[in-house]
């Protein structure tokens, strides 16, 4: 039965004493919206702490648009840290909305972001906590419709059980069209299951329980889904997309935080998509067209936002902010509005060349020199063409050689090993190029700095993701990932490279995640029920409860992770579609086995993903790039 | 460097939720709001330039408070009333300035030169008030405190930092206490921590509401008040 709507706030406050962090749950920020009269109500929940989930561009996009109509009210809710969760089971206290402090149950939709494939287990807890029953197929009559949205729904089946609805794509237009179908059907008093069964109807909407999983031979061992039939479900949804991103504002309602949060600074959108085509990547693949936002909008909207905030920071977002076709002259126009203020500019990660190096300067203009970021991702040129990662190592040295030049001491270089056509030769060539870029440094830098210069090399291992063109590849097997590891630990001889590395074991749930079926729920549920909660926290994460989970249901972990996919079969993931044709990701894959780099769309011309043709949209360009 | 700049001195109170805030937590919303405020705030030069603002001794987390403090230079002068509004129009409700001054730029900071707090604790417990009385009592009279905290065994000296106690009212389960505080160059005294010693000692489980009501400097035993006229360039504009 949903509870009543009432402030549970004081419950919560006696048991804040208690907890670390008490400012993550008290809410009344700058900018908080304030709505308890509207009787509709949407709860949007980050699965993970505050000051995690806090800074989510794409919730705070979605947070203003439904605080927008009228009639609706929009709540925010993040995941109580351990300490918290275990004192409000002991005392009874359900999860609460942050802003009413009313029982996340009592909404009338409750939507989750799907951060990443190893935020499941938090998803369970939250809803455990909130008092919904986990799967959909258990839920009562009045509880919240639930949905999810967000980066990591392109393979959606080992949480389509929890899911009433998952929103594929874009959801500024969406999620209103979402609340409002709920809304008029809670309204005409139908049933939950065609409220559910009705939200299919909603351009880019998935709905689980509209679809079957089969296995035959056409299949992987996890099947396909298709759908029900009679519930007039397409067999295929298309993700929803933005045609422009100009016609939308560029900083949405803000709400500025008391407690330090991960993302701790104005952000502004100024470009979604990108069409660089890495193989690995999936936000390369499922955010496609790329939609830039043009500058004069960018810069209007930060200086605004930054005197409604008071931040001392703006970061331009994305996830390839310098190739943003007005890149270099929107930071000259920013800094000099923001000259002796005290507020700096930044973007989140640089280009691997010296026109990156360029940028990542004119935004530090005086400031201090950190340390800058970059991602070759393999070692050697046969490997970064296999990912197609178009850059040379002439790239790289000129974008260290101009850092150097520039006071920067200290870099640090993303690589990934266990990568597709891997040999050791790749591995060993990751210490070599950064032996190199200390070499360079130590001939650039004057003397009395030279022993400043360093460099940190950060490992991660590869995760095979759906939607990509490395789709149908198994993940290396751990004790061959650890082998490598080692390999390339006992090549790095230089004291002032610093190697750090992903956990191999994380990254292997994570594989099993991305790849599995719908079977793959009752790994995430018993994972669960065995403890596992912030997965995501190394310190939290237990690889053996994972294993024991995937045993007590019949899962080999090390099978899933590493077993490949016949490219002739259907996978368990088609159904749920970014746009992107699977012949593209066929021919990438087969371009990738002979090094066949293939160039960026919008810088040259078409390049057959699909995507423009498929969902009827085009790239959408402030102006030429560079 | 000529000075047109301008110390001024806010003082604040601090209620409901934000008392959950951290020190630092604090720090960050302050120098947020004045960024909003639009007010002439100087900045440092160098490398990493910062706000150039000071405050009054860190709030234990889970205090309200009538009166905190800090000092924020200002570029140029503003009239008092109108810097006044501006920092009531950019603070959450829970933040609330209700008095400003310009004092010289000289000045000794804030966080040494406040010495004397008065605070005022109210009590509600689930065993009996009059044990958990009885028990403040003695850990009250004992010369230190010892206890831990994050893990770490502390002792503080309460014949240094505690210059009174006294117990305002009392029913069956609750209580009202005042306590002075005396600070300085030595650990400082948390009213939680002497309340939670005697909830220990009284084996009963209680919940604190905590409130700073005043801070001063002390002369030789005369009180002086952060925003007295003596310190002032122009009487202070308080309320609004």
């Amino acid at each position: 039965m949903r509870p009543e709507r009432r402030s549970r706030y004081e419950e919560l406050e006696r048991l804040l004493g208690r907890v670390e962090r008490p400012s993550r749950y008290v809410d009344h920020e700058w900018g908080a919206a304030h709505d308890e009269a509207s009787d509709f109500r949407v709860c949007l929940m980050y699965p993970d702490t505050y000051e995690v989930g806090q800074s989510n561009l794409g919730l705070a996009i979605l947070y203003s648009v439904l605080n927008e109509q009228d009639g609706m009210a929009c709540e925010r809710s993040y995941l109580p840290w351990v300490d918290l969760a275990d004192l409000m089971r002991e005392k009874g206290l359900p999860l609460l909305s942050l802003e009413s402090s009313f029982p996340v149950a009592s909404f009338d939709v409750l939507g989750f972001s799907i951060a990443h494939e190893l935020v499941g287990t938090n998803i369970l807890e939250a809803l455990d906590l909130a008092g919904i029953a986990l799967r959909g197929d258990e839920r009562d009559e009045d509880d919240p419709i639930v949905i999810g949205g967000g980066p990591s729904v392109y393979n959606p089946e080992p949480l389509a059980p929890v899911f009433d609805a998952i929103l594929l794509g874009d959801g500024e237009e969406a999620i209103v069209e979402m609340a409002r179908a709920v809304r008029d059907g809670r309204r005409a008093g139908l049933p939950r299951r065609e409220i559910v069964s009705g939200l299919a109807s909603v351009d880019g909407v998935y709905v689980p329980s509209s679809y079957r999983i089969a296995v035959d031979a056409g299949t992987t061992r996890w099947g396909r889904a298709v759908p029900v039939e009679g519930a007039g479900a397409p067999a295929v949804v298309r993700k929803r997309v933005l045609a422009a991103l100009s016609a939308t504002p560029a900083v949405p309602r803000q709400v500025v935080p008391y407690s330090e949060v991960v993302f701790d600074r104005l952000a502004i959108e100024v470009l979604r998509g990108c069409a660089r085509g890495c193989r690995f990547c999936q936000a390369g693949m499922t955010y496609r067209p790329v939609r830039e936002r043009p500058e004069g909008q960018v810069v209007s909207a930060a200086l605004e936002a930054l005197g409604q905030t008071g931040y001392d920071e703006v970061s331009l977002t994305s996830l390839s902010t310098t190739d943003h076709s007005a890149c270099a002259h929107m930071l000259t126009s920013l800094n000099r509005s923001l000259e002796g203020t005290g507020t700096s500019v930044s973007i989140p990660s640089q280009r691997l060349d010296s026109f990156g190096v360029e940028m990542a300067a004119a935004c530090h203009s005086g400031g201090k020199r950190s340390g800058l970021t970059f991602a070759p991702e393999a070692g050697t040129q046969r490997l970064r063409d296999v990912i197609n990662k178009n850059v040379t190592e002439d790239d790289l040295m000129g974008a260290a050689a101009r850092a150097f030049g520039n006071g920067w001491r200290r870099m640090k270089l993303y690589f990934m090993i266990g990568l597709p056509t891997e040999t050791d030769e790749d591995v060993l060539a990751i210490p070599q190029l950064a032996e190199r870029v200390v070499g360079l440094g130590r001939e650039l830098v004057p003397k009395p700095q030279r022993s400043a210069v360093s460099v940190s090399v950060s490992v991660a291992v590869f995760v095979p993701k759906s939607w990509t063109p490395f789709q149908w590849e198994g993940q290396l097997p751990l004790g061959e990932v650890r082998r490598r590891q080692g390999l390339l630990l006992r090549a790095c001889r230089d004291r002032s490279i610093r190697v750090s590395y992903h956990d191999p074991e994380a990254s292997q749930v994570e594989a099993v995640l991305s790849r599995i079926g719908r079977e793959g729920f009752g790994l995430v549920e018993a994972a669960w029920r065995g403890g596992c909660r912030f997965d995501a926290w190394t310190e939290r994460f237990s690889y053996p409860a994972w294993r024991d989970a995937a045993r007590s249901v019949g899962i080999d972990l090390d099978e899933v992770a590493s077993a490949p996919y016949d490219r002739a079969s259907d996978l368990p993931w088609d159904h749920v579609s970014p746009g992107i044709s699977k012949g593209f990701l066929e021919r990438e894959a087969i371009r990738a086995q002979r090094g066949a780099t293939t160039p960026d769309c919008t810088r040259t011309s078409c390049t057959g993903c699909g995507v423009c043709q498929e969902l009827d949209v085009a790239n959408d360009l402030a102006g030429e790039r560079r | 460097m000529s000075d047109s700049r301008r110390r001024l001195r806010v003082r604040y109170s601090r209620e409901g939720r934000l008392a959950y805030l951290g020190q630092l937590e604090l720090i960050r919303t302050i120098e947020r709001c004045v960024r909003r405020s639009r007010l002439p705030f100087s900045v440092s030069k160098g490398f990493s330039p910062h706000m150039r603002i000071a405050y009054s001794q860190a709030l234990p987390v889970g205090t309200t408070s009538a009166a905190e403090y800090f000092d924020l230079v200002l570029e140029g002068p503003v009239e008092l009333p109108e810097a006044l509004a501006s920092l009531v129009s950019s603070m959450p409700g829970d933040i609330a300035p209700d008095a400003v001054g310009y004092v010289a730029l000289k000045e000794p900071s804030l966080a040494s030169w406040l010495t004397r707090a008065r605070w005022q604790v109210d009590i509600s417990s689930e065993g009996s008030i009059a044990g958990l009385l009885a028990a403040l009592e003695r850990v009250a009279a004992a010369p230190t405190l010892s206890y831990e905290r994050a893990g770490r065994p502390r002792t503080i000296s309460l014949s240094t930092t505690l210059a009174s106690s006294e117990v305002l009212r009392t029913s069956e389960l609750e209580a009202r206490l005042e306590l002075v505080t005396r600070s300085g160059d030595f650990a400082g005294l948390r009213p939680q921590a002497l309340v939670a010693a005697a909830a220990r000692e009284a084996a009963t489980e209680v919940f604190l509401r905590t409130r700073r009501c005043a801070q001063w400097h002390d002369e030789a035993g005369a009180p002086l008040d952060p925003l007295d006229p003596s310190l002032l360039l122009a009487p202070a504009v308080t309320g609004l």
